[in-house]
């Protein structure tokens, strides 16, 4: 009984803990322009993230190694900084963006000063890590990231087109008015597909496997809150893509506020669907942005050879709570030269692309490493797959910049 | 030199060939002068955020939002709006979209205007109108750049 609760926790986690403000900006836009033509790239990032999700939780669970120590190990010094040095900075970024978006949350449900919203959070956040528990920061942020499912029910209520949904499972090349606009489609491939597979949410899973202490009895369970957990989640961006197409794209309107996306819970369930809307975003962006700074921690200690884990008090493991504690204060000192934090996000999201094969290659690696995993090491799904998708990975890092300069950054 | 530390160079060399050139086109696309592909940007950027500003009227006309949220999401967008009038104020046009940078920045001006006044009222639905009003404006003239 007490591990299929903490299954069911795992679950519902997995799925709160999904949509952050780079998914949410680009799958609401994603849906105004290109309607529903983009869901196929839902899908296949679910799958990816899936894939890979599954093999650094493996590698935790029966190692109990970190995914950095083997990167360094088996990369070498310095293709491992280099690895550390992208993985990171996009961290950075990504925390960046989460702390504006929250500040930009608290200035839409009380009023006042972005620049002081935004100092507000950043002690908010180091208290929240400080004091809570990992396992209770996964828990509250998770959970009550599910507030988010309002947009779900909103994007049903919206009236979604399920014939278009339902070609929009297929690849195809959309209706556009002009041959630029093939190029957008092409970025917005490639930045949803990284919005779904940001580097952080493994290395965090995998960090987070070993701070929650699993070993090798952990492998189905794994699997099991992957495998529901994730697919869950994506719901909620599919959701935030309906959402785009059916209300905002009619209105002419391409949210560039996380603020403006929550007008569509509004639309369909008045105040109480606003409040519930900017709630979850809350609590979904909280969970990114410390995910995030845990995550630049993990990767430096780890890389280092330092003590780790929340589970250490700051005495046992000094240099990984400074590590953590400088991701947030240096996010915020971004947030506060007055950076967009949604312009922040689109340039981390596209930056994180070309890191993906960097960040994906060591796992898929290490998981199929039979000295290193044993009797756990990839079968032959994991092995295709795992290869399947680091292709797919590498195309979109080539493409990702180009695309970047040639659509203008994103905008048309 | 080992196999590893070419590799290091190897990536290390990609990485910042990439950087430097996405601040070289970032470079050459801001000190170009505004052409049609630019002013088109703009003129979708300007009718997103006049019918954001409308949609808010709107829904706080109705009672569907909270006063905290209209005024302060209004002042966003008005913040944007701004930006976006600021910077066509300052910018330079190709010879054959004088006429567009002009108009364009009239809009922006109107539109950060009227969401000023929207976020200072007390009767949300005569700024819904305006609103609407510019929105289709500019996405006139935002067609008129997409031929």
């Amino acid at each position: 009984m007490k591990s299929f609760l903490e299954i069911f926790l795992g679950i519902l986690t997995a799925m709160g803990g999904f949509v952050e403000i780079g998914e949410l900006v680009f799958s609401v836009n994603a849906g105004v322009k290109f309607r529903y033509s983009l869901l196929w790239v839902e899908v296949l990032g679910t799958i990816g993230i899936i894939v890979f999700s599954e093999m650094s939780g493996r590698i935790s669970a029966v190692t109990q190694q970190p995914v950095f120590s083997y990167i360094r190990t088996r990369a070498g010094y310095g293709a491992g900084l280099m690895t550390l040095l992208a993985a990171n900075s996009v961290s950075l970024l990504t925390c960046t963006a989460e702390i504006g978006g929250l500040a930009l949350l608290l200035k839409l449900a009380f009023g006042g000063n972005y620049f002081l919203l935004a100092a507000l959070v950043l002690i908010g956040l180091l208290a929240a890590v400080w004091f809570l528990s990992f396992q209770a920061i996964e828990r509250i942020f998770g959970l009550l990231g599910l507030f988010l499912l309002i947009f779900v029910i909103a994007a049903l209520n919206l009236g979604p087109s399920w014939g278009e949904a339902a070609s929009g499972l297929i690849p195809s090349l959309p209706k556009v008015e002009t041959t630029s606009d093939y190029w957008l489609y092409g970025y917005f491939v490639v930045a949803l597909m990284s919005s779904i597979m940001l580097p952080y949410e493994v290395y965090f899973y995998a960090s987070g496997a070993i701070e929650d202490g699993w070993n090798a009895t952990m492998i189905n369970a794994n699997r099991m809150i992957i495998l529901v957990g994730f697919p869950l989640g994506s719901l909620l961006s599919v959701a935030l893509m309906f959402v785009g197409a059916s209300y905002f794209q009619p209105q002419m309107i391409e949210p560039q506020l996380p603020g403006t996306a929550a007008l569509a819970a509004a639309a369909v369930f008045g105040k109480w669907g606003l409040i519930y809307a900017i709630a979850g975003m809350f609590f979904a962006f909280g969970g990114a942005a410390i995910e995030n700074a845990l995550t630049g921690a993990y990767n430096l200690s780890q890389f280092l050879g330092w003590n780790w884990g929340k589970y250490r008090t700051p005495k046992d493991a000094p240099r990984f709570h400074v590590t953590w504690m400088l991701m947030f204060v240096v996010a915020a000192l971004i947030v506060m030269t007055g950076v967009d934090p949604v312009e922040v996000v689109e340039y981390s999201i596209i930056f994180a692309v070309v890191i993906l094969p960097l960040t994906y290659l060591p796992i898929l690696l290490a998981a199929a490493d039979e000295d290193y995993m044993g009797t756990f090491k990839n079968g032959w799904l994991a092995k295709t797959l795992g290869w399947l998708y680091f292709a797919i990975i590498c195309i979109a890092a080539l493409a990702a910049i180009p695309l970047l300069i040639i659509t203008h950054g994103g905008k048309g | 030199m080992t196999k590893q530390d070419r590799h290091f160079w190897i990536e290390a060399t990609i990485l910042l060939l990439l950087l430097a050139s996405v601040v070289t086109a970032l470079a050459i696309s801001l000190s170009e002068p505004l052409n049609k592909d630019d002013l088109k940007i703009v003129a979708g950027n300007l009718r997103s955020f006049a019918a954001s500003g409308r949609l808010l009227a709107i829904q706080y006309s109705k009672g569907l939002t909270t006063e905290t949220f209209f005024r302060n999401q209004t002042e966003l967008i008005q913040e944007k709006a701004k930006a976006s009038a600021d910077s066509l104020r300052g910018s330079k046009a190709e010879p054959d979209m004088h006429a567009h940078l002009s108009k364009a920045a009239t809009l922006a001006q109107e539109i950060t205007n009227a969401l000023k006044e929207s976020e200072n009222t007390n009767d949300p639905a005569i700024e819904a109108a305006k609103l609407d009003s510019l929105t289709q404006q500019v996405s006139q003239e935002e067609d008129a750049l997409k031929q």
